[in-house]
């Protein structure tokens, strides 16, 4: 065991003696935990999705109430970090604004549009159509306003229904003359409309996979690109780390340590334990800043801790792989670059694993990334260390196999 | 000339590796089908099924709930089955269903009296599918939960009028008034219509999440390439061989040249072939004008191997010039929006990134492929990026050091 | 004879460090003229002003009249380089390479096909051709290093310590092909820290120290600086504490300077046979067991040691 750590700590001691690499090597999660604060949320505040300001044009051509609603709704307190609305007269200048890219919809509400709604009220098949002229470059903020339009009109409409009902309700019971119904439906329709108009029966509870409450149905990108960054980053750390293995095979040093008496499992571990501390306060580094930075929730802290600990194993398995079999520090170079893009972009770090085909989320199954990123997930979601356990035992066996054929390799080369 | 010769060495170099070219060709090309396969599948359209099959668990009985269940079962968006509790759970476990929606017991009698009611809608995963069955759920719902509110507001005003003889008449009354009201709803009178700048490429509802996502693959593949550069001036430098040709008569301007020349054709290449394999077998848009498609992608590759020569530029050892070539491919890609949106991303944020090369590469691509435009329309992005790539050569020329 | 490269005032300075200190010397037309210098002189520094990759600090290189400074195309292409480090793309070819380089000379194809197949051929080389220069043992690799030097067939070929680290073979190799091409009619600048190769090879050599040219001058007008005095050369046994014995050789009269290598011990004596006696006895009484004695008439390395007081080479090759 002694011999381990001896290997250990000289190889630690010649990483730490290497100040720009060693710079490197911090300063580098800490640059990346600045980029995913910055795109996702901005310091201080709590992450999450983090779109906000959207800016939206709005044009109402229309004199009456309901005009006036869907602008207000814009331009509401509740939605001012949403929304940054402005108010426009003419739908050309709106829709210019949008071809612009100064705007990521333009909202036109046309002339007539509550007698339009109305007018259903006593006769009519008339229909009142809002038109939302979208920015094409912006999906997301337009399927947003999208949806905030979608959601009053369907109130406006729940109210049309209301008042409609109602008054159709009464001439069929016979208490009111079909006569009469012009003066009185309007005031009817709107009382009805007003009671319905903020009423909600049905509350939706939104529980997601692992049984998780969540607060909104949108996507958690801080969330899920913190541990997917810290992710890709150790295992380009892990498997150049490997060259050095191979540099000592180079330049003959090792061929002295076996002379001795060690045993070849004594001075892979070694050598290993000095690469797999580093990938633990690499990613420790990274998770502590972004929950300090950015509040980024990882999750409960023992889970956390033995997820990343996991991980770690797992891919400094990769790295003694890699250079067991390698043939040179340079093709360990090349082959770890490699390595690490392919398991990075087949596991979603590159894009939403959710995004990718379902065989290929099957087949990502062989790398640390896809089991640490389904882990860190799930552990953002609210989920404990019992979640877990399967990805852990995942990442362990990998990286015990890992370590034995990398082993293997070596001792062969020995002989 | 011997620029050329220069770049046909290079070229001769890197592709005597076998190693190049998964990287420079496979690589790429086998994640951008995979992820064109995962967000669009290859007609190129929006993609997903026809229907999202979703379950309900019925524990109420009531008519109401009946109700729900008709109504989502008539949503053309939805396969509505109504399943048993245990039955629901295996299919959300299996993928079969997408959604879960669990109507309580006493979910009808609540409603009707105007209380608020909880019911619990599952979602399978985070998978778009998943998102869009249980926002079509939501959507029925709430048709529901309106035209119960309008017959509840119904029967209030006829109580104006006059008083209900009995509690059935009542009821019937209810009854009638959620019929006429879910009719109505069927054909509301609000509606909204989606419209978009007429030149853009395909329709304002159909976003092609592949389409979204090539040109961030094409920007990230192409970045590891040009910034390759780097190495080679390292390697070279170290080896001596970049010594010795400053020693024969060649200028080091030619030399820069040749480099430059021979790292150009490379990505020039490599985005030829994803370009032309997106579009052509996976059915990728990539707008409406190739000459505004070249513009940007020239434009960006000048400044990425401007990029590449300052990294080299600085870089002392191999291993130096190959972790930042990764690693400044990897943040420049991702921070400039080509993983994910910038539009997700705070006001401040995005206009930092405008600092960054691919950020622009980002915007001259979307407006390209989003927008359908034209050279006119993108000649600012591609200016801004000629920018930097004079800039980047400007501060590392003079560092160069060829021994 | 006329001068093909003449070297005025040349100096090098990186920030407060002078590493070249106002070097002057020419090389005559059909020479092989050979700077020696223990490592660290600036011989290389020199060199690489002379083929235009280093701008001197201020002085002058002239190479067939033209200044590297001013006319850089037109000098370089007067010359034939061999670095120091192999300065070729292993993983290309031998062929490859030649070709390539060959095309940095503005060879047309013609002549260039026929140059490398002629090159090979002096290199012996020819069978590995098509094979990278990655797959060749240290010597090959050495000699292909010169062939590419040699493509364009210059009129001078600038030599920078071509024998670093090869098997006694391949360096055979290489010496007797610079002379031969110096009997073909080649000039040669060969720089070296072994004493042996300038002596072999030169026929003037310039001695470096420190960025200073110490020396200049045929071998016999180097050695009779020396003086009339001799060199004797004690082979020991055992390699500990030469310091101390030279300092102690040098405290006896008639030591003029006395410098350790390895296991040998250089003394400069007025008069071998009265100095020897008491140098033997010193050495014995010191516990140092002497397995051989030569006396002889000094060589560049006792003439380095005359001037400076240390050895040609470093204690620990």
């Amino acid at each position: 065991m002694s011999k381990l750590l001896t290997i250990a700590l000289k190889d630690l001691r010649i990483a730490f003696s290497d100040t720009s690499a060693l710079i490197l090597m911090l300063a580098t999660p800490f640059a990346i935990s600045l980029a995913i604060t910055f795109a996702f949320g901005g310091l201080g505040s709590q992450g999450g999705s983090g779109i906000e300001e959207i800016p939206v044009t709005l044009v109402n051509q229309d004199d009456g109430l309901f005009g006036e609603l869907l602008v207000e709704t814009f331009q509401s307190p509740e939605l001012a970090d949403l929304f940054a609305p402005e108010m426009l007269s003419s739908p050309q200048e709106a829709r210019q604004r949008v071809d612009a890219d100064e705007s990521a919809a333009a909202v036109i509400i046309p002339a007539g549009f509550s007698d339009a709604v109305f007018q259903e009220l006593t006769a009519g098949e008339a229909s009142a159509e809002v038109e939302i002229y979208a920015n094409p470059t912006r999906p997301i903020s337009v399927s947003v306003v999208r949806s905030i339009t979608g959601s009053v009109l369907g109130r406006i409409n729940a109210s049309y229904a209301a008042g409609h009902a109602a008054v159709e309700g009464l001439i069929a019971s016979g208490l009111l003359d079909p006569q009469q119904a012009g003066e009185v439906a309007p005031q009817i329709g709107q009382r009805a409309g007003e009671q319905v108009f903020n009423a909600r029966g049905i509350r939706v509870e939104r529980v997601q996979v692992a049984g998780q409450r969540e607060e909104a149905s949108e996507f958690n990108w801080a969330g899920y690109f913190a541990p997917s960054m810290a992710i890709m980053f150790l295992m380009f750390t892990v498997t150049s780390g490997a060259r050095t293995l191979l540099a000592e095979r180079d330049n003959g040093t090792l061929q002295r340590i076996f002379a001795a008496p060690t045993r070849p499992w004594q001075m892979i571990g070694g050598k290993v334990l000095g690469t797999f501390l580093i990938g633990v306060l690499q990613m420790t580094i990274l998770a502590l800043a972004t929950r300090f930075l950015l509040g980024v929730r990882w999750g409960p802290p023992e889970a956390v801790a033995a997820l990343i600990t996991a991980v770690v194993f797992a891919a400094t398995g990769w790295g003694v792989l890699l250079a067991a079999y390698a043939r040179s520090a340079g093709q360990v170079e090349v082959a770890g670059t490699v390595i690490s893009l392919v398991f990075g972009a087949a596991a979603g770090n590159f894009v939403p694993r959710f995004n990718l085909p379902a065989w290929l989320q099957q087949a990502s199954y062989i790398s640390p990334n896809a089991w640490g990123l389904e882990g860190f997930n799930s552990l953002a979601s609210g989920g404990a260390l019992v979640d877990i356990l399967p990805a852990i035992q995942a990442l362990v066996i990998m990286g015990a196999v890992l370590f034995a054929l990398s082993l293997l390799a070596y001792r062969r080369q020995m002989v | 000339m011997k620029v050329l010769t220069i770049a046909l060495n290079d070229l001769k170099m890197e592709f005597s590796e076998r190693t190049t070219l998964v990287f420079f060709l496979l690589i790429p090309l086998a994640f951008t089908f995979a992820i064109a396969q995962g967000l669009g599948g290859s007609g190129g359209s929006s993609g997903g099924p026809d229907l999202y099959p979703v379950a309900v668990v019925d524990e109420d009985g009531s008519m109401l709930a009946e109700q729900v269940i008709q109504a989502l079962q008539k949503t053309p968006d939805l396969q509505a089955a109504l399943l048993s509790a245990d039955q629901a759970a295996a299919a959300l476990e299996d993928g079969e269903a997408l959604a879960v929606l669990t109507l309580p017991a006493g979910f009808g009698e609540a409603l009707a009296k105007g209380q608020d009611v909880p019911v619990r809608l599952e979602r399978a995963s985070d998978e778009l599918e998943a998102r869009a069955a249980a926002q079509a759920v939501e959507n029925g719902l709430a048709r529901v939960d309106s035209a119960v509110q309008a017959a509840l507001a119904a029967v209030n005003e006829r109580r104006r009028f006059q008083d209900f003889p009995d509690a059935e008449a009542e009821q019937a009354f209810f009854d009638d008034r959620l019929d006429a009201a879910l009719r109505t709803l069927q054909n509301p009178p609000a509606s909204l219509r989606m419209t978009q700048s007429e030149s853009a490429a395909g329709s304002a509802d159909e976003i092609d999440a592949a389409t979204q996502a090539s040109s961030g693959q094409l920007v990230t593949w192409t970045l590891f390439t040009l910034l390759g550069v780097s190495d080679m001036f390292v390697g070279e430098r170290l080896l001596g061989t970049l010594r010795r040709l400053i020693a024969s008569p060649t200028r080091p301007s030619t030399v820069l040249l040749g480099k430059l020349v021979g790292r150009l054709a490379m990505g020039w290449t490599q985005m030829a072939i994803l370009i032309l394999f997106g579009g052509l077998v996976l059915g990728v848009n990539w707008g409406r004008s190739p000459l505004a498609l070249l513009v940007v992608a020239v434009s960006f590759s000048l400044a990425a191997v401007a990029f590449g020569v300052m990294i080299g530029a600085f870089a002392k050892t191999r291993g130096q010039a190959g972790g930042l070539t990764t690693l400044c491919a990897l943040l420049l890609a991702a921070l400039g929006g080509a993983w994910w949106p910038l539009e997700i991303t705070p006001q401040v944020y995005q206009a930092l990134v405008k600092a960054l090369p691919t950020t622009w590469a980002m915007f001259g691509f979307n407006e390209v492929i989003l927008r359908g435009a034209d050279v006119r329309a993108v000649l600012p992005e591609a200016g801004m990026m000629l920018v930097f790539a004079a800039l980047f050569f400007i501060i590392s020329i003079p560092r160069l050091r060829f021994a | 004879m006329s001068a093909v490269v003449e070297l005025s005032n040349l100096v090098k300075k990186y920030g407060e460090r002078t590493v070249v200190d106002n070097v002057s010397f020419e090389i005559r037309q059909g020479e092989i003229f050979s700077l020696l210098g223990p490592n660290g002189a600036g011989k290389t520094t020199i060199l690489s002003m002379i083929c235009g990759v280093v701008q001197p600090t201020s002085g002058e290189a002239r190479i067939g009249g033209y200044s590297i400074v001013r006319e850089p195309m037109k000098a370089k292409a007067l010359l034939g380089v061999v670095p120091q480090e192999i300065a070729l793309y292993d993983t290309l070819s031998a062929r490859d390479n030649l070709f390539f380089w060959g095309r940095m000379y503005g060879m047309e194809s013609a002549r260039l096909k026929r140059r490398v197949e002629e090159v090979l051929e002096l290199t012996g080389l020819r069978d590995r051709a098509k094979e990278r220069i990655k797959t060749f043992s240290g010597g090959m690799k050495r000699r292909i290093n010169i062939a590419a030097g040699l493509l364009q067939e210059p009129q001078i070929l600038l030599m920078d310590e071509p024998t670093v680290g090869i098997d006694p073979q391949s360096r055979r190799a290489i010496l007797d092909t610079v002379k031969e091409l110096n009997a073909a009619g080649l000039t040669v600048l060969y720089t070296t820290h072994y004493m042996e190769e300038a002596q072999e090879l030169s026929h003037r050599v310039g001695i470096l120290d420190y960025g200073r040219l110490i020396a200049l001058g045929t071998q016999a007008e180097l050695t009779r600086t020396v003086g009339e005095h001799e060199a004797l050369y004690l082979q020991l046994e055992d390699g500990q504490m030469l310091d101390q014995l030279a300092a102690e050789l040098r405290s006896l009269p008639g030591v003029l300077e006395a410098s350790t290598t390895d296991s040998q011990v250089i003394v400069i004596v007025s008069e071998a046979s009265s100095a020897l006696p008491p140098v033997l006895a010193r050495t014995a009484g010191l516990g140092f067991k002497v397995r051989s004695v030569e006396i002889q008439e000094p060589n560049l390395e006792a003439v380095f040691l005359s001037l400076t007081g240390r050895a040609l080479r470093d204690e620990v090759e």
